[in-house]
């Protein structure tokens, strides 16, 4: 009898788990360290939201991780993605989310670190967290270290900046900012070269035709010479010469996917639901490149 | 002061002054190789030198410029290269776009335009792209790319590190740095190399020199002496050189050897008939030898049978010995029993007439007593009376004791006798010697006996283990011979026993004739006898001593001739085997 008993709870427990266990895939563009901490804190935030009575607190749903390698082509990517039978696909990075996009057109997607997510894949089900902040609040958190830094110079591509420059004036009306549009790298130096006495700070943007490998050196010597420090996008400047760098949430963005997959898998569209824009930022600062400078922040700021 | 031409006729003349002025020129000519070889060696470091430091100088000069080229930044690559101003060996700098065409020239020492190629020659060089460098007579020639900064492979790589690695990307070119160095630092620099290489070479050289010449005599003064002597002895002037001289005198020491060799070949061919003859003795010596070794063999094995018939014949006088010692203890059992006989055979007769007495005084009681009348009765005590019935009695009763004695005595020897003989046991067995004596004693020659007295000494003795049968044939040999020695005018025989440190010795000493001096120290030998013919072996003394050999013991004789002699056997009280 205690035989038939335990059989019969097997195989509920077989069939009932098949039915509601949610298979979650997690592809990363790469095994850089930004998507390997992104994609700790998403897991263990979902984990955390994971409920704690019912069947599913005894069969967890399982997430499949999958990082693309350089040499891989398209279509063993889309094997790869498609062997994992997922129901829900976290992106992590621009190349992960294309091509998650380009395998599976219904199947929920939620995007995180791709800094123009529209550009990379035109999706009705991905929703996901915007690696751009709120326009304009870098400059909010400057204003608390950095104060006098009101005369914001920018070097910019029209083509590709344009939109970004005009929401973060919007922003930050109390400030000036000093724009010199470029079509070309090769005429960044020369336009920086302009801008050595009106500015009091100058504004990385993430645009590859102002930042492209080559300009980017113009920045640092201009900075040097000049004494001006350089406000960037991402820390990944901070260590070549920039004095303050925008730090990204790497945990935050986890979390934020986290709870968006709990969402979708809770029953909510991906389509109905907004990508996430973070609204606060933290600032880090180069403190020799501050040093070398000679500028003098607050003290009370970190 | 020598002329030239003495001195090089002298050099001629002379052996080792040969050999020094070639080993000199030997030593100039290696150092003059391995100098010109050092030379290039230092050459070919140091222009390896300055190729390395020459690309070393132009690939930072081409990072430099990258972003000025990048940007064609006329004022600030002419800047950078003023930089270079201050470097004594740089003659000129190009900056070339990808494409080939100046962007900025920069000489540094107008006046040697010509010491170097032109712009359009190199560019050709970097074309080949086979090597970044290239010798001149007068320059050296370097030239290196500058090349772009590759883009980022997507928008990410804005934000995050881009996972590279090597050969992922090309970069491009944005064109091409292109420097002159002068030789003359190099040259002057070669000129040193053999200023200081001839310098260290040549005083090395010198002491080499003078070294060898000092070695080079002092090994061919022996050689020297020699020529020295010869040229004195031979009286040969200075006519030949060394060598000629030494050429000459062995030429003449073989022609005297040949002759020498000849004079020997004659005597030899004499020696020859010699050893001929010598052979030919030996042969026939040795076949006399051979002869003499069959007859020598022969010889021995007539020996070696002699041997065996001998040892025969000792196995068979050794079985006589014992057979004689054996006859003598029966006669003496013999006589013994005998005389035991004679008290029982000479009590029979007059047994059986006292029991014919005792039988009839019987009959004439028994009629008495069927018919008890007086006259039966009066003829029984008168045949009593007649026999004197008590002595009758009396006369039995010693008759029987006799035999009694007879019977005893007989069994007593042959006590004796088992004692004696033990045949029937086998090995060792502790034994009390004092009996074995006693027994022995039994069975000697009795002829002696009669007038010759024996006297027991006896002390206190333990039980010695040994051979029985064996000890007591030592005992009767030793006792017999002390009897022999005084069976003429007789004497006493004194047996005297004790124990010294764990030693039994047993002295028989006799009043006899006495050994002499000569004869003493052969009496153990085998087959010896002072005896006459038929009278004894000759090797009861030999057997005797080999017995008492085997019981780990020995015997010691003491004679004095016409005095007496003394045999004290000595035996171990417990067998050195057993203890």
């Amino acid at each position: 009898m205690i035989k038939r008993v335990c059989l019969l709870i097997l195989f509920l427990l077989q069939t009932t788990s098949s039915a509601q266990a949610y298979e979650i895939v997690a592809v990363k563009s790469s095994a850089a360290e930004p998507y390997t901490l992104a994609l700790q804190a998403f897991q263990q935030h979902f984990k955390k939201l994971s409920p704690s009575r019912g069947l599913k607190s005894i069969q967890a749903d399982t997430v499949q991780v999958i990082t693309l390698q350089k040499k891989e082509s398209a279509t063993e990517i889309s094997q790869k993605i498609r062997a994992a039978k997922p129901d829900l696909i976290v992106a992590f990075g621009s190349k992960a989310f294309y091509h998650a996009a380009s395998t599976y057109k219904n199947i929920a997607i939620i995007y995180l670190l791709v800094p123009s997510p529209e550009a990379v894949a035109q999706h009705s089900q991905a929703t996901g967290v915007l690696l751009q902040p709120k326009a304009g609040v870098e400059f909010q958190a400057l204003a608390q270290i950095f104060p006098a830094g009101r005369r914001i110079g920018v070097i910019y591509d029209p083509a590709k900046s344009a939109d970004l420059i005009s929401t973060t004036m919007a922003a930050n009306r109390d400030l000036s900012f000093v724009l010199r549009p470029v079509s070309q790298a090769q005429e960044v130096a020369g336009q920086l070269a302009t801008l050595a006495d009106e500015v009091d700070l100058i504004w990385m943007l993430p645009d590859s035709t102002s930042l492209s490998p080559q300009a980017e050196k113009s920045y640092y010597l201009f900075s040097l010479r000049h004494k001006i420090p350089l406000l960037a996008f991402s820390e990944k400047y901070l260590t070549r010469g920039a004095s303050f760098a925008v730090s990204l949430d790497l945990a935050g963005m986890g979390r934020w996917a986290a709870k968006l997959a709990r969402q979708i898998q809770n029953g909510t569209k991906a389509s109905a639901i907004k990508p996430v824009q973070i609204d606060q930022v933290a600032l880090r600062r180069n403190k020799l490149i501050i040093n070398k400078l000679g500028l003098v922040l607050q003290e009370t700021s970190k | 002061m020598i002329s030239p031409s003495r001195l090089i006729h002298q050099i001629r003349a002379s052996y080792s002054a040969k050999l020094i002025v070639i080993f000199i020129a030997a030593l100039f000519v290696m150092a003059t190789v391995l100098n010109f070889t050092f030379i290039r060696l230092q050459k070919n470091s140091y222009r390896v030198h300055m190729r390395d430091s020459g690309l070393a100088i132009i690939r930072l000069l081409a990072t430099s410029l990258q972003i000025d080229l990048f940007t064609e930044n006329i004022s600030e690559l002419q800047n950078a290269l003023e930089a270079l101003q201050d470097q004594d060996n740089i003659l000129h700098v190009d900056l070339l776009t990808d494409k080939g065409a100046i962007l900025v020239s920069r000489s540094f020492d107008a006046d040697r335009q010509a010491d170097f190629p032109s712009c359009e020659t190199l560019f050709k060089d970097i074309r080949l792209g086979s090597s970044f460098f290239r010798e001149w007579p007068d320059s050296f020639t370097f030239w290196w790319p500058v090349l772009a900064i590759p883009e980022h492979s997507s928008e990410d790589a804005l934000y995050f590190e881009e996972d590279t690695e090597a050969g992922d990307t090309t970069p491009s070119v944005l064109g091409y740095v292109t420097m002159v160095i002068s030789k003359d630092q190099y040259k002057e620099e070669i000129r040193q190399i053999f200023i200081r290489t001839g310098l260290i070479i040549l005083p090395i050289l010198i002491l080499l020199i003078t070294g060898v010449s000092l070695l080079f005599r002092r090994l061919t003064q022996p050689l020297q002496s020699l020529i020295a002597k010869i040229r004195q002895e031979r009286n040969i002037g200075e006519i030949h050189d060394d060598i000629g001289l030494l050429d000459t005198t062995v030429t003449t020491l073989v022609e005297d050897l040949d002759r020498s060799f000849q004079t020997i070949n004659e005597l030899t061919s004499g020696l020859e008939d010699q050893v001929a003859e010598r052979t030919r003795q030996l042969g026939q010596a040795n076949k006399k030898l051979t002869t003499r070794q069959e007859y020598l063999e022969e010889a021995n094995k007539k020996l070696e049978k002699a041997m065996k018939e001998l040892k025969e014949a000792e196995g068979q006088l050794i079985q006589s010995e014992k057979m004689a010692a054996i006859g003598q203890v029966v006669a003496g059992v013999a006589h013994e029993i005998n005389n035991n006989i004679n008290f029982i055979s000479g009590a029979l007769p007059s047994l059986d007439r006292a029991m014919a007495d005792v039988s009839r005084l019987m009959e004439k009681f028994k009629a008495a007593c069927t018919e008890p009348t007086d006259a039966n009765l009066t003829e029984a005590r008168a045949l009593q009376k007649e026999l004197e019935e008590d002595e009758l009695f009396d006369s039995l009763g010693l008759l029987m004791d006799n035999i009694r004695e007879g019977v005893n005595r007989t069994t007593r020897i042959i006590a004796d006798l088992q004692t004696f003989s033990r045949a029937d046991e086998q090995g060792y067995k502790t034994v009390d010697l004092h009996k074995a004596i006693n027994s022995t004693i039994t069975f000697l020659d009795k002829d002696p006996l009669h007038h010759i007295e024996i006297i027991k000494a006896y002390g206190e003795l333990p039980l010695v283990s040994c051979r029985p049968d064996r000890i007591n044939q030592v005992f009767l040999n030793i006792m017999n011979n002390a009897l022999h020695a005084m069976a003429t005018q007789g004497g006493t025989l004194t047996i005297t026993t004790s124990v010294k440190d764990s030693m039994v010795h047993i002295r028989f000493g006799d009043t006899g004739t006495g050994i002499n001096k000569e004869t003493l120290p052969r009496i153990f030998d085998p087959f010896f006898t002072s005896k006459d013919i038929g009278e004894g072996s000759g090797i009861g003394l030999a057997i005797s001593y080999k017995i008492i050999q085997q019981h780990g013991g020995r015997i010691e004789v003491t004679s004095d001739e016409g005095k007496g002699s003394s045999f004290e056997v000595i035996l171990p009280v417990v067998r050195q085997d057993e203890g």
